[in-house]
């Protein structure tokens, strides 16, 4: 007998007969309820406050509701419950300068130190992003033995000129410590772990995503994070945790300037239609050939967690970070008919 | 502006008896997972019903085909977020605090799920998984949100550890 076949039967003889519950889902449907309870007492504490500071802060600061520092709206600050080191500061662009933190760093590992408790995905050196307000701290190993599983590679010497987002990904240790990995998804899409280089960056955002998001499914947004004062058809940051089940608000967009809010029962016909109607971009129908739109309209959203989604209008429906396009059904398709009326 | 809450349960009694129907056929195999996770009655109960709570609210969206996963997904990532969160205040031990008893050969069975509890959390999960559940690397990798690498890592130190683990030894010796 193998070891495996061991331990299937040793497993399945092991444990005991469920003890009789025959209220277990009565009780997980009270439990479900008083849950929902709470949180809706928390977001209406929470809206309160979020409005508060908002107001606050737009006295106090004017920055740029797209800039990825500009936390304040969505209620960045206050997330404490993952309890996890913050973002270093986003590297500025200085011409001919790289911040160091996007260096080579001679004296430190070339790989991640194990043990990290929790991991960010921050601003880096490239176009910006709407960077998630919420830590990982479940699986943190995961995305350890990712980047520690790539390839080892030289300094880059020749790249595409292309350009794109660059992240960090900043994880924390236990004592406060925290190692940050620097990566970016243009050029040679290298990635700087310590004192070396690896290969390639697309890996370990990606990874990072899936875990995120697998995270969030268990876990529950910060109470008022899913509305916003400044959603704007300008916005051009997107989030690249963000899914389109999780949109609290909208406005649709005609051009940069005119946004018309979608009222929530619309939109909730909208998301629905999302989780049915979108698929990869490749499969589209697009049939390779290359078509020119006129179509200039677009959805700006928030989620529950606070992450901005931009879907931007195609020639096929509407594409989604990620690769996704949405192809709107009759039902959607209506909705976005009213919406784009003249005297909306 | 309003908001619009993206899961919302299902009002009607139509999704609340087939919440109910599903909870009735398969709590009980769940309970099971649980309890190997966790080698306690009460914490096994607790979980199952803090992952049927959780999931409730996505019974209408997920549909009843795709609900078992999506709970067993659920509730393997809350057992992973107690563990970090040292809710439960569980510790490493020795001894364990429940055996399945009233069964023959039940020495060998209590060694194992000691052996099995002395893992870490994750690579006990894999091995429930992959073992009790006899889930596909792939499926578990999609349970636990990691890598097909991780798991085969996670089951290859498991499989080691298990097969150096005293109280296995001990048995091993015994025979």
């Amino acid at each position: 007998m193998t070891d495996e076949q061991w331990l299937r039967e040793g497993l399945a003889d092991a444990v005991p007969e469920a003890p009789n519950a025959p209220e277990r889902a009565g009780a997980a449907r009270n439990r479900a309820a008083r849950s929902r309870r709470r949180a809706t007492a928390a977001t209406l504490a929470g809206a309160a406050a979020v409005a508060v500071v908002v107001a606050g802060t737009a006295l106090a600061f004017q920055r740029n509701p797209d800039s990825p520092a500009a936390g304040p709206a969505k209620a960045t600050d206050t997330r404490s419950t993952y309890d996890a080191p913050p973002c270093p500061p986003a590297p500025r662009p200085v011409p001919g300068q790289q911040d160091p933190l996007d260096q080579p760093r001679p004296g430190q590992p070339d790989a991640v130190p194990e043990d990290a408790t929790s991991v960010r995905l921050c601003q880096g050196e490239g176009t910006s992003f709407d960077v998630p307000s919420d830590a990982l701290v479940n699986s943190v190993s995961t995305i350890v033995d990712e980047i520690n599983g790539l390839r080892k590679s030289d300094p880059p010497e020749v790249c595409p000129e292309d350009y794109g987002p660059g992240y960090r990904l900043s994880f924390g240790y236990a004592d406060g410590s925290t190692f940050v990995v620097s990566g970016r998804l243009y050029g040679c899409r290298e990635l700087v772990v310590g004192s070396g280089y690896r290969s390639d960056a697309t890996v370990a955002w990606q990874a990072f995503v899936k875990v995120l998001r697998g995270q969030r499914e268990t876990s529950t947004p910060l109470a008022g994070s899913g509305t916003v004062d400044d959603l704007s058809c300008a916005s051009t940051v997107a989030s690249p945790v963000a899914v389109t089940a999780d949109i609290t608000q909208a406005v649709y967009c005609r051009g940069e300037d005119v946004g018309v809010p979608i009222p929530s029962d619309q939109l909730q016909v909208l998301v629905a239609d999302m989780a049915e109607n979108t698929g990869s971009s490749s499969s589209s129908g697009s049939s390779g050939v290359l078509h020119v739109c006129a179509n200039r309209s677009k959805i700006v959203a928030v989620t529950s967690w606070g992450d901005r989604m931009i879907l931007q209008g195609a020639c096929h429906g509407f594409m989604i970070e990620g690769d996704q396009t949405w192809t709107p059904g009759p039902g959607a398709q209506q909705v976005l008919d009213a919406l784009s009326a003249p005297g909306r | 502006m309003d908001a619009v809450v993206s899961e919302r349960p299902a009002a009607g009694h139509d999704a609340a008896a087939g919440f109910d129907a599903f909870v009735a056929a398969r709590g009980d195999a769940l309970w099971r997972s649980a309890w190997l996770l966790t080698c306690d009655h009460q914490l096994a109960e607790d979980l199952v019903q803090t992952a049927l709570a959780k999931s409730w609210r996505a019974w209408t969206r997920v549909g009843p085909e795709g609900f078992e996963p999506y709970v067993r997904r659920v509730l393997f990532t809350t057992y992973a977020a107690w563990w970090r969160r040292k809710w439960r205040g569980e510790r490493p031990t020795g001894e364990l605090p429940e055996q399945a008893g009233g069964q023959p050969d039940s020495d060998t069975r209590r060694d194992l799920v000691a052996a099995l509890a002395t893992l870490p959390r994750g690579q006990r999960a894999v091995v429930v998984l992959r073992y009790f559940e006899d889930l596909t690397e792939a499926e578990t990798a999609d349970v636990l949100g990691v890598t097909v690498g991780t798991v085969k890592s996670q089951t290859s130190r498991a499989l080691a550890a298990l097969r150096t683990s005293p109280r296995l030894r001990e048995e091993n010796d015994d025979d």
